[in-house]
């Protein structure tokens, strides 16, 4: 199931809430848990059995953990732990990587193994990390083991995340799961957050999305520069709104149901460097690789080339995790060596040089890293960067001043929209007309706009698909 | 006070449109949308675990919507509003004009000027062939299409086929008219003006004196329709005027071989509803057999597409006898069709192919043509 339909919005939404508010707070977890499952089920009716699995894998596992290590024995305990890394990883490996692998033997060997076609359970990237994270915090004693398989059950199934992130570690969660206070001022700051997230998703991000399939659709060795670079612009923005749209509606879930999770986007696009930029995007997978790869790793406390071998491994297997394809991998490599000349001395100089020049140069370089991510051929990939560049062989032509013409209006509220101007703005006109019952009034109506826009584009939609859904 | 007046928004927009929605009665057909809407998906285990049952469920939902209709004509006012130029396969054109927006499939529209020049290689030495590929809107009154539009060039292959023994270029006299009413604003159609001119160069070719524009009557058959390309982006656009020209030829017209018959070209029973274009000769009919009141013994074959039914109240006065075959729905070829006719007693002396350009492009079924 997505957030983005009429059965989410209209059928699954209204019943859970209405249910989770009228049942005593001992039965709600349970009842997300059971809903999350349907949630999930709906989509992959086969493969919620591998979620389950993970998720009674990593309870046991947690409980014996927490068991070795009261009874003193540390080398079982990290054990259990290798174990319930070892069979998360297979997992995720197994469904998501075998056809890749199976390619790339054929490919060095000659051989002509056949492809074994499985399909991708939806979410399996996210959901096995955030069990891991459990058992790796129950073993470091940052959280205890949780004894209630329905509590646990709940975590791992959350229907909020679990789709599509923030990646929640255990511990940030831990309380909350059984103590937590759903109080009104929350649930009113979450549905702001959900209407604001549905918006970005189904007006922004979609409508971006036709922009690029409009460019990277045909032959790609004519593109000229101009159609080259707004259909890549195009893009960015796409992603950028379809994933900080879902992460948005997922925190606002959260927020409606007493969860405070943390921000997974911000403001990505204002960064001043490439290292910003990877604090401010998908915020919760560059903490889960910092914390449960890179500082066991020995972070930076082990030598400058310990540091550049733990950086190359953590963007290696970034750029793997997006995708079971070379240009992911690619991706990922992209900017672990741009991180890496940053930390060398390029940082210091973008701190000292004028806001322009560093904020054009992180734009450039990641608007040029989405091509590499949004093209896994890569055939094509060469034709675009190459298109982008003017292997194309003209400048413009009609195409483009007609892409250019049309999207204008859309190109630049994409581009507002994705600073942090029309938050501010409003919040200054709304503090102009003070606390009375108009400011709420036009507060709301805004967002019922918003709202009842999304349904329009909703229902009218063929074109509505959610492009981390490879995950 | 602020967060109560969001949490009451919020619960009102969600608790109404899904009371709504739940309550709104099952509709079986969409006229907006010219199709059937998904019902009540039926439940098996089976379904279930091929995730079938919960996807058809989902499209039920999305079809029965409460106000389906409104939604999407909101949607495409919004996106009109924010300078969007095309939807769905069609451009909002200047004047209100809606110009189907055309992908060509070079490989099949080779293969068809191909097969069509090998049928008129078969045919022209026992009878008098002509090819009328109809040029549409997209190029005609491309002053109309949205600025900068990219669009696929027709002349290209109107001059292609010029080299095809027997074409007959319409363009020349349809861009002599292009201030008049040629092409429906709505429908992928020329109008029976626009089929009018293309006649009189059809004329020409074939040594016919066609019959002037004002000692024809013209007849408006209804000024409320709305054509195929709104249908497309469903925006109640101006209707177009549906209309026919009368010069008192009396017909008798036979479908399929005796499926059927009439006394008019026109078909009344399509005015009332969504396809009123399908009042020319019943719509799509693999094979029409038009007897008229002009004895002059001469027969006319019509192998074409939906292009060539409005011009036929005007062919009428020239031919005893009109044939039309249409291969999209006919499983006979061309020529075992000629050759049924012949053994029956009677004899084809013009053979006219008619199809609009972006049509003869992408039609599969012309394979048929030389079988």
């Amino acid at each position: 199931m997505v957030f983005s339909s009429l059965l989410f919005l209209f059928r699954f939404l209204p019943i859970v809430f209405i249910l989770y508010f009228i049942l005593p707070k001992k039965f709600r977890n349970l009842l997300l848990f059971i809903s999350s499952l349907i949630f999930y089920a709906w989509g992959e009716p086969v493969y919620v059995t591998i979620m389950l699995f993970s998720t009674v894998v990593d309870f046991t596992h947690g409980k014996l953990v927490e068991d070795y290590k009261e009874k003193g024995n540390l080398k079982a305990a990290r054990m259990v732990v290798a174990s319930s890394m070892i069979i998360n990883l297979a997992l995720l490996g197994f469904f998501k990587y075998t056809d890749f692998f199976i390619s790339n033997i054929n490919a060095i060997f000659g051989t002509e193994i056949g492809l074994l076609g499985i399909a991708l359970p939806i979410g399996i990237s996210f959901y096995t990390f955030q069990t891991m994270s459990y058992t790796v915090d129950v073993y470091r004693g940052q959280a205890k083991a949780q004894k209630n398989i329905i509590d646990f059950g709940a975590y791992v199934a959350l229907f909020p995340q679990l789709i599509a992130g923030p990646i929640v570690q255990y511990k940030t969660i831990a309380e909350q799961l059984t103590d937590r206070h759903e109080n009104p001022d929350d649930f009113a700051e979450g549905v702001t957050r959900f209407m604001t997230g549905l918006g970005k998703k189904v007006l922004l991000a979609n409508n971006a999305g036709i922009i690029w399939d409009a460019v990277s659709g045909g032959d790609l060795t004519t593109l000229p520069v101009l159609t080259a670079w707004i259909g890549i612009l195009a893009y960015s923005f796409q992603i950028y709104f379809d994933f900080s749209g879902y992460s948005d509606m997922a925190i606002g879930l959260g927020r409606m149901l007493g969860f405070k999770f943390l921000e997974n986007f911000n403001y990505p696009y204002l960064s001043r460097s490439i290292t910003e930029f990877w604090r401010r995007w998908h915020i919760s997978l560059g903490s889960w690789f910092r914390d449960y790869v890179y500082i066991p790793l020995g972070g930076n406390r082990k030598g400058f080339p310990l540091q550049i071998r733990n950086i190359c491994i953590v963007w290696l297997l970034t750029g793997l995790w997006h995708g079971a394809s070379w240009n992911f991998v690619l991706w990922g490599a992209y900017f672990g060596v741009l991180l890496i000349i940053e930390k060398l001395f390029l940082l210091k100089l973008l701190k000292k040089a004028p806001v322009v020049i560093s904020h054009v140069y992180t734009l450039f370089l990641v608007v040029v890293s989405w091509a590499i991510f949004a093209i896994d051929d890569m055939e094509r990939l060469g034709q675009f960067i190459g298109a982008m560049f003017g292997s194309g062989g003209s400048f413009y032509d009609t195409h483009s001043l007609y892409l250019l013409t049309t999207n204008a209006v859309l190109l630049i509220i994409l581009a507002i929209a994705s600073t942090p101007a029309p938050k501010i703005l409003a919040g200054k006109l709304l503090a102009r007309l003070g606390d009375r019952p108009l400011t709420a009034v036009i507060e709301n109506v805004a967002y019922a706009v918003i709202f009842v826009l999304s349904v329009a584009y909703i229902v009218d939609a063929t074109y509505n698909p959610f492009l981390y859904f490879r995950f | 006070m602020k967060n109560l007046a969001t949490t009451i928004t919020f619960c009102a927009l969600i608790g109404s449109l899904s009371v709504a929605s739940m309550v709104n009665p099952v509709r079986d057909f969409s006229e907006t949308e010219n199709r059937k809407l998904a019902q009540l998906p039926e439940f098996s285990f089976e379904s279930l675990f091929e995730g079938k049952f919960t996807a058809d469920y989902e499209t039920f939902i999305t079809d029965q919507f409460v106000a389906r209709d409104f939604w999407i004509t909101l949607k495409n006012r919004s996106e009109l509003a924010i300078g969007k130029k095309d939807s769905g396969g069609v451009y909002f054109g200047k004047d209100g004009f809606l110009i189907e927006k055309i992908e060509v499939d070079e490989e099949q529209a080779s293969y068809n000027f191909n097969a069509l020049k090998n049928f008129v290689e078969l045919t022209k030495d026992d009878h008098n062939v002509r090819v009328l590929v109809a040029p549409t809107a997209s190029l005609i009154l491309k002053d109309k299409l949205p600025t900068h539009a990219p669009v696929w060039d027709q002349g290209a292959l109107l001059d292609a086929l010029d080299k095809i023994d027997g074409f007959v270029d319409a363009r020349e006299v349809l861009n002599a008219h292009t201030n008049e009413y040629i092409y429906y604003r709505t429908d992928h159609h020329w109008t029976t003006l626009g089929s009018y001119y293309a006649y009189t160069s059809l004329c020409e070719s074939l040594g016919i004196e066609p019959i002037a524009l004002d000692a024809l009557n013209k007849e408006t058959l209804s000024d409320e329709f709305i054509g195929t390309l709104a249908a497309k982006v469903n925006i109640t656009t101006e209707s177009d005027e549906l209309f026919t020209y009368n010069s008192g030829v009396q017909v008798q017209v036979d479908y399929n071989m005796g499926q059927s018959t009439a006394d008019s070209l026109i078909d009344e029973s399509y005015l009332e509803k969504r396809d009123k274009y399908g009042a020319f000769l019943n719509g799509n009919q693999p094979v029409v057999d038009v007897q008229t009141s002009v004895k002059n013994g001469k027969t006319l074959l019509l192998v074409k597409d939906s292009y060539a039914h409005c011009m036929v109240p005007l062919l009428v006065n020239h031919y005893e006898r009109i044939l039309l075959v249409d291969h999209r729905n006919l499983t006979i070829g061309t020529m075992s069709f000629i050759d049924l006719i012949e053994s029956k007693g009677g004899s084809i002396d013009d053979i006219v192919f008619l199809y609009n350009a972006e049509n003869f492009t992408a039609d599969r079924n012309l394979v048929w043509l030389s079988k």
